[in-house]
């Protein structure tokens, strides 16, 4: 018979095992389902991070050394890096982790034309596969549900145009699908569990709700107004009906240019059709080879263009032909852990909204500092992050009171992404700086709300994505 | 031994909510959730333009079917099209792969969700292997371009195999059946080998489909076979021309033989190990690389001649010696340009990498005593390249790595370079940064975000506006640089070669607003990075000079040297329709950069080579380093400079006698040839 329950006089000792095993339930439980290691008083748990120096052309691996007892300090295990012309700014923007942890991916932004995505052996940080995407890829995530990854195509560099979010399957790399969302798409984030993808359309204030199986869209909210779109998703369709993305894509798309019927738009994707204010700009100049193609950029080609791009699925999209004035320009969303709730950075608003997904409505708004940027949720749902890229300082929020806790300074100017650490006990932040400067990683201490460590690396610091943990 | 009910339940508790805690824990799910795919069939062997209906079916972990619907994704979308209820249609041939995924309710619900972390790693899928067959061969054909067939010479001959699609079939095995092998037959490389006159057809299979080719032989119809050489001595490097005077029985000449020239050199035991000696031209062209006695050869079948020639050397070299610096060791140097100012003084500007976005400002009037004289500084981690105006009023400022990410070029007025004033900012849709750029005419032409080149007019420099701008339609394409002269402009795009575009010059009727392909060019190395035109002063031929820039072991931006590699590429573009590599321009364990020709003399910026003057006189082919056509090199060595004591030189430019060129680790200098042998 086992011990706990034959002791002779010993019942308080079973009674005490026993409420300790509840407790490990009770605290253990929400880690076991993340399937990450708990910190369970360990001597020194360090955790790792990646992230991308945008104007080094470099993704740094960072880890943060937290001993039970002294100072959490940071230090560069090791400079990578990326890139295809040594010469060239290239721009490494987003990155991303597969689900195994075995692989990193890192997105170029630099034109060949189009932006690359770039994975990488987290074992070897050697580069492994390579893709080429839209234009100026930048924020991604990989949905536990699907296994796929949804990167944005920011196309920053493009005209004010609807642009895309990659749909990548990253074992094989391959690009599945592109769906049409809005102007300068940045953010992705998946619900918990993978089954809900959110982006936002910076430049059109809207947050867009992504089916992960069906690949469709099914909601969008204006994230300054509050009001909300119903999707109809058509069904499935085949991806057939998807040619136009072929022919502007890899070997096929020669033969996008001459013709400007809205079915030719995609040129590359992304870039070859409809930049009005180009076109505007150069009187129907445009020059592409030796073709004119300076009649497509109108307003009626954009119209044509968003309805054909979205093949059924993704209707609704050429409103965004029209150009939206943005006011909030929102830069990032992430999910609550638990909650049917979402938090949104208004970029251009100084303003966190927060969602709720089962009303599709904003429930509350965070007066926040100068140029939020990216926001982040503790993996315990107790508090937001927030980096406010214009007051060189990172907020901290707690949810449930709707108070900032903290405005914890920077080390230097532009703090740019946050990665929290699974144990909700630091934020690990990354910090562009100015000019020559390095870039910057700043360790923050959740419980203390300071800053507790500062590491320099390559220029322009700023996509991060959070690797591991481990425990000594 | 006594039980306690109350711990014994307690206990019970606990290990059921451990164990409950688990079950959900372990795989976040429920029985009836999805545990596997079953996908029929298994794999998929169909034909080009064929479709075929996947099925799949959803089940427990107790193998109960469920009613989850399933979709299905192409993995190669451009040669399979599957609807995402699985009709596969294969548009192209070979082996793809389809993804099947359950679109279940639910899934697993991690307390990650942030980004930072990971939950469910192994999400339910399938892959179901496809295998599309090639279409059967319809087509099996046989030519030559050769108009006649003589007994005792072999003829390359041209196959072509396409199957139902039109596809060019290169995979598939072809025999060959000559209906009088003692006539002709085909050899096992591809030719067809003529023994004697007479009349023969080849029959040529793949997979049971043939085709023919029929041809007489005639016998070879010479009487007398001369070897003429354009010059029985020459240097190292000087081109010589060789012709076959082949005649028949009448004394007439007999144009269409196939020649074969050769040679050999007595080498004297001095350049054991060498290699090739020089380097001959069916066509009849010869160069040497090394000085010695050659007999030169042409044959054709039996008939042959021999003719002897002397090689000396070129002599060519002297001393690079320094006039003067202008010392930047703080940042890696970029770009520069020297021009003459309107007060009549000198002045140089050069641009900084991976800095501070700084350019500085010299007066090189004196170039034994090179002043800095002003900095200005522009939002840009890298300021790549910087140019003046023809009239030397007008600085272009690159920006790549702006703080604000819009980059674009900065204008400036530096009629005063001691006071460069800031006239404009031009970023629009240029906010992947300009690497490089040039003016002509009151138009730049800046490379943006490496996709294409914008052409834009600053007639009034307070108020740029784009005209025009010049992209490539092929796949992957990207641009790095561009040079404009004469109305021409010459864009350097990687694996896509040179670009030349009027653009003003007139010949396709371009304009800076309209600006029109001429020709184009793929160098090999697909590492096409720079492009300089010249015409020859002594044999009128045009070339342009294409550079590769390569760091084949990685660029080190700190601490230590880098070994580039790469070389010069000589374009023979007389014949625009008919462009033609003939020389090159390497030194071995280092790489090209910038250069400039004036008169005959090429100046090339090598990297980790350092500065190379070159002799480019007369008819050019073969490897140009290696005839000694090299006049003198200066490497940059400062155990100051940002790299101590790596040179990597940047970019050269001839100006009043002198040689003015930016290093990356050391910056601004000016050498000059001395008259002293080196």
């Amino acid at each position: 018979m086992n011990r706990l329950f034959t002791n002779s006089g010993r019942g308080l000792t079973a009674l005490t095992v026993a409420f300790g095993l509840l407790v490990a339930v009770a605290f253990c439980a929400p880690a076991q389902a993340s399937e990450m290691p708990v910190v369970c008083n360990s001597a020194t748990t360090s955790y790792y991070a990646y992230i991308a120096c945008e104007s080094e052309d470099e993704v740094a691996l960072v880890r943060l050394i937290a001993p039970e007892n002294g100072a959490p300090k940071l230090e560069v295990v090791e400079r990578i890096r990326v890139g295809i012309y040594d010469l060239e700014i290239e721009g490494p923007h987003g990155l991303g982790i597969s689900l195994d942890g075995e692989h990193w991916f890192v997105s170029i932004a630099h034109g060949r034309p189009f932006g690359l995505l770039y994975k990488y052996s987290t074992s070897t940080n050697e580069l492994v596969g390579e893709l080429e995407l839209g234009m100026f890829p930048a924020s991604m995530q990989v949905s536990e549900k699907t296994g796929l990854m949804h990167i944005v195509n920011f196309n920053l560099h493009g005209g004010h145009e609807p642009s895309t979010v990659s749909i990548v399957e990253p074992d094989a790399m391959v690009e599945l699908e592109r769906i049409t969302t809005g102007i300068m798409p940045h953010g992705s984030r998946f619900s918990p569990g993978g089954a809900k993808h959110y982006s936002l359309s910076m430049m059109t204030d809207e947050l867009f709700e992504i089916d992960a199986v069906k690949l469709a869209i099914t909601r969008t909210l204006n994230v300054h107004s509050g009001e909300g779109v119903m999707r109809m998703m058509k069904g499935s369709h085949g991806q057939g009906g998807h040619g136009s993305h072929d022919k502007g894509h890899g070997s096929g798309h020669q033969t996008g240019h001459k013709a400007d019927a809205g079915t030719m738009h995609d040129k590359h994707g992304s870039t070859g059709h409809g930049d009005h204010k180009k076109d505007q700009q150069m009187g129907g100049q445009h020059k592409s080879g030796q073709h004119q193609t300076g009649q497509h950029g109108d307003a009626k080609h954009a119209a044509q263009h968003g309805g054909q791009h979205s093949s059924g699925q993704h209707g609704g999209d050429a409103q965004h032909g029209a150009h939206h004035h943005a006011i909030a320009k929102p830069t990032w969303v992430q999910l609550h852990p638990t909650k049917p709730l979402a938090y949104v950075a208004n970029n251009g608003a100084a303003e966190v909204v927060e969602i709720n997904l089962d009303e599709w409505k904003i429930t509350r708004r965070f007066s926040t500092g100068k140029g939020p940027y990216n926001v982040e949720v503790t993996p315990d749902g107790t508090k937001f992050v927030v980096t406010y890229k214009s007051d060189a300082a990172t907020g901290i929020w707690d949810i449930e009171s709707g108070k900032e806790l903290a405005r914890v300074e920077n080390s230097r100017k532009v703090p740019h992404g946050i990665a929290i650490t699974p144990d909700s006990r630091f934020a690990i932040v990354s910090v562009e700086g100015i000019g020559g400067e390095p870039g910057g990683v700043d360790a923050i201490d959740l419980t203390t709300l300071k800053r507790v460590d500062v590491v320099n690396i390559g220029k322009q610091a700023g996509g991060i994505v959070f690797w591991k943990m481990e425990e000594e | 031994m006594k039980t306690r009910p109350f711990a014994t339940a307690l206990g019970f508790i606990a290990i059921a909510l451990i164990l409950s805690s688990a079950a959900v824990s372990q795989d976040g799910s429920q029985d009836t959730q999805p545990a596997k795919v079953v996908v029929s069939p298994e794999k998929l062997e169909i034909k080009v333009g064929e479709s075929a209906q996947l099925t799949a079916k959803v089940l427990d972990k107790n193998g109960n079917e469920l009613q989850t619907p399933v979709t299905f994704f192409s993995l190669s979308r451009r040669q399979l099209t599957v609807t995402r209820e699985g009709q596969v249609t294969a548009t192209r041939p070979g082996e793809f792969s389809v993804l099947v995924m359950p679109a279940s309710a639910g899934g697993r619900r991690s307390a990650r969700g942030t980004g930072t972390g990971r939950g469910n790693s192994n999400p339910l899928r399938v892959t179901i292997p496809v295998k599309v067959a090639f279409p059967p061969v319809t087509e099996v054909s046989l030519t030559t371009n050769t108009a006649k067939l003589y007994a005792g010479l072999s003829t390359p001959m041209q196959l072509s195999v396409k199957d139902e699609m039109e596809n060019d079939r290169n995979d598939v095995n072809v025999s060959y059946e000559s209906s009088a092998p003692d006539v002709a037959e085909m050899d096992p490389f591809g030719n067809l080998v003529a023994h004697k006159p007479g009349r023969f057809t080849i029959t040529a299979t793949a997979e049971n489909v043939t085709g023919t080719f029929s041809g007489e032989v005639v016998a070879l119809p010479i009487k007398s076979f001369k070897l003429e050489v354009s010059e029985t001595t020459a240097r190292t490097g000087d081109v010589l021309n060789l012709k076959a005077i082949v005649t028949d029985a009448d004394g007439n000449e007999v144009p269409d033989l196939p020649i074969t020239y050769a040679f050999t050199q007595d080498r004297q035991g001095q350049y054991t190990s060498y290699g090739g000696a020089g380097q001959i031209e069916n066509s009849g062209r010869f160069v040497a690389e090394v000085p010695g006695a050659y007999t030169l050869i042409a044959q054709c079948g039996p008939f042959g001649a021999k003719a002897d020639v002397e090689i000396t050397p070129r002599n060519v070299q002297r001393r690079l010696e320094v006039v003067g610096r202008g010392a930047v060791t703080d940042t890696h140097t970029s770009d520069l340009w020297v021009w003459e100012g309107v007060d009549g003084r000198d002045y140089a500007v050069t641009g900084t990498w991976g800095a501070n976005g700084d350019a500085h400002f010299f007066d090189v009037t004196d170039p034994e005593n090179i002043r800095r004289v002003s900095t200005v500084t522009v939002d840009a981690r890298t300021v790549n390249d910087v140019k003046v105006s023809e009239d030397g009023r007008i600085c272009i400022i690159s920006r790549e790595g702006a703080s604000n990410r819009r980059n674009g070029i900065v204008i400036y007025d530096v009629s005063d370079p001691t006071q460069p004033e800031l006239l404009s900012e031009f970023n629009d849709n240029l906010t992947g940064g300009v690497h490089n750029l040039f003016i002509s005419n009151n138009h730049v032409y800046a490379i943006n975000n490496g996709t294409s080149y914008d052409i834009i007019n600053i007639d009034d420099p307070r108020n740029p506006r784009r005209v025009a701008e010049y992209e490539l339609e092929t796949p992957r394409h990207a641009v790095h640089d561009v040079w404009v002269v004469d109305g021409l402009a010459y864009s350097s795009n990687w694996a896509n070669g040179l670009h030349v575009v009027d653009v003003g010059n007139g010949i396709k009727g371009g304009s800076p607003a309209n600006p029109e392909l001429v020709y184009s060019y793929i160098p090999p190395n697909v590492a096409h990075h720079a492009a300089f035109p010249y015409t020859s002063s002594q044999t009128g031929k045009k070339y342009v000079i294409c550079g590769d820039e390569r760091f084949p072991f990685g660029l080190s931006t700190e601490n230590s040297p880098t070994i580039a590699g790469g070389y010069l590429h000589f374009v023979d573009v007389t014949d625009p329709e008919n462009c033609r590599e003939v020389a090159r321009y390497e030194v071995p364990e280092a790489g090209s950069h910038n250069y400039w020709v004036e008169g005959d003399i090429l100046y090339a910026a090598m990297y980790n080579a350092g500065v190379r003057v070159v002799d480019i006189s007369g008819d050019l082919m073969g490897d140009l380093g290696r005839q000694g056509r090299e006049i003198a090199q200066f490497k940059s060595f400062d155990h100051e400079g940002y790299i101590a004591n790596a040179p990597m030189v940047w970019g050269p430019q001839p100006y009043k006698g002198n040689i003015f060129f930016s290093d990356w680790n050391t910056g601004l200098w000016c050498v000059r040839l001395s008259e002293g042998r080196r």
